[in-house]
């Protein structure tokens, strides 16, 4: 069978990534141009100012990616770019470079949703995950749970109803003057606490439904800790990271530990930012042995976003015919592609 | 600019606010909304989108920095936490506005222009089980905004 190489745009927030992947597991390249540095010179992502980096890179990152796989541009049977969901302006800039780069050079176009691809990055391996699964996607701007049936067949079970988790994670750092990026900073300094010192809630966890919210429990930590102040105790700073990262973990882990029982699934999938939280990773793969149940986490640089994922993703497009048009639009709102039905 | 403080003691209360204040929005209306980290700004945008007729989830917008809902008209819900204060100078601060539809700013910049709403949640005593003081600033040909805010019963002044 002949080798199919895709190539793998991805420009949906704030890193430009491209990647070529060889029959949707054999990263060939995958480079990531972060604009983190960017970013903290201008303390943020700038909805234009990361669109013009995202044009500034794009080119050369597409030919270093070339370069680095060995391949000839004509060697790729395969475009697909991440069009949905995302910042309109940055999304815009990876689909009509990918829309230009695949009509020169005569390939096909593949539109893929950038949910779908952080759950593909768990099929980035030679022993790919066995259906059913659930899949978790956490990240700065997700906290979904899905059930996949088969390849791009997915069941929105839930998600949250205000905050993502990455982003709880990030506000709580930055309200504790603990660093940015906040997971690995929550992290850190819950490593050197004790949960379970303060008592934080775990919101929605009476509810019997795969919904998540985190803005509640953002507050609550908010409001402990300027109680805490008001009453001149001390307070620890760790402790309460500690507290709060296990409230979080606890929900992440309970809902999605309740949705593989119920689905009896064999694999759960982890996949975004989040997923490379320490903690969650070892509650989620000590709850999900009990069920009999294993847990599948990308690496780290998996985790995040990549255009290997979406090479990936794409891959699985290819093989179905399942090809965008020049047409293809980017789309801000989530919600398009997970939510077809199955055939 | 003309100013209305209401007490606002529960997130479904905040929720109503939303809801009565959206009758009085209309297209090229800019809201911004003000106040610390769970202070109710997301809250109010939920209930002003519910009132424009938009039917599904309304999330933070931190990530996204802008989420467009559809109602009655284009609701464009914009976050600028990430953003820092030099990054939405002139023209970048123009863009943020749009004129078919409401748009609401959660963590807007200083500048204002004349025909901006102005929505500040404090939350007293920073005791977030406490209620929140929403303050309103209307331009002065809008003043029936806070006429009609001032006629509902469930909303205490």
């Amino acid at each position: 069978m002949k080798e199919v190489r895709i190539l793998g745009i991805e420009t949906s927030c704030d890193e430009t990534a491209v990647a070529v992947v060889e029959n949707g597991h054999r990263v060939l390249a995958n480079l990531v141009s972060s604009q983190i540095d960017v970013h903290r010179r201008f303390g943020g992502v700038v909805p234009e100012v990361a669109s013009r980096k995202h044009i500034e890179v794009i080119a050369s990152l597409v030919d270093g990616a070339l370069k680095e796989a060995g391949m000839a541009a004509q060697e790729i049977d395969a475009v697909a770019v991440t069009y949905t969901p995302g910042l309109i302006g940055a999304l815009l800039v990876g689909v009509s470079f990918a829309k230009a780069y695949a009509y020169g050079l005569g390939k096909p176009l593949i539109g893929v949703d950038h949910l779908e691809a952080h759950i593909y990055a768990n099929f980035l391996t030679e022993e790919p995950p066995i259906f059913p699964a659930v899949c978790l996607v956490v990240s700065g701007g997700h906290t979904s749970l899905l059930y996949m049936r088969d390849h791009r067949c997915f069941e929105m079970l839930g998600q949250t109803r205000d905050d993502a988790a990455g982003e709880a994670f990030d506000k709580v750092a930055r309200f504790l003057g603990l660093g940015y990026p906040g997971g690995p900073a929550v992290q850190k300094a819950a490593q050197s606490g004790t949960a379970g010192i303060y008592r934080l809630p775990r919101v929605y966890l009476e509810r019997d439904d795969y919904e998540f919210s985190f803005s509640g429990l953002k507050t609550a930590t908010i409001n402990l800790w300027n109680k805490l102040k008001k009453n001149g105790e001390e307070a620890a700073v760790n402790d309460l990271a500690a507290e709060f990262q296990e409230a979080l973990v606890d929900v992440l882990v309970e809902k999605t530990i309740n949705a593989a029982r119920r689905k009896e699934v064999e694999q759960i999938l982890l996949a975004g930012g989040v997923a490379a939280n320490a903690r969650l990773r070892e509650r989620i793969t000590q709850e999900a042995d009990k069920i009999g149940a294993a847990v599948r986490i990308p690496p780290p640089a998996l985790c995040t976003d990549n255009a290997a994922m979406v090479a990936c993703a794409g891959y699985y497009q290819y093989l179905e015919g399942d090809f965008a048009g020049l047409d293809l639009n980017a789309f801000p709102q989530l919600g398009l592609a997970v939510q077809k039905t199955c055939g | 600019m003309k100013d209305l403080r209401i007490t606002v003691d529960s997130s479904d209360k905040m929720i109503a606010l939303g809801e009565i204040l959206s009758l009085e929005l209309r297209p090229g209306d800019r809201l911004l909304l003000k106040g610390d980290l769970g202070a109710g700004k997301t809250t109010l945008v939920k209930g002003i989108a519910r009132g424009l007729g938009f039917g599904g989830v309304v999330t933070s917008p931190t990530f996204t920095i802008m989420q467009v809902y559809l109602g009655r008209l284009p609701i464009y819900h914009l976050d600028f936490y990430r953003l820092d204060d030099r990054d939405l100078d002139g023209d970048e601060w123009e863009e943020s506005y749009y004129g078919d539809g409401v748009t609401l700013i959660e963590w807007p910049r200083e500048n204002v222009a004349p025909g901006d709403i102005i929505i500040e949640i404090e939350v007293m005593d920073l005791d977030y089980d406490s209620p929140r003081l929403v303050r309103l600033s209307v331009p002065a040909d809008r003043e029936r905004i806070l006429e009609v805010l001032k006629k509902h019963a469930d909303l205490e002044y």
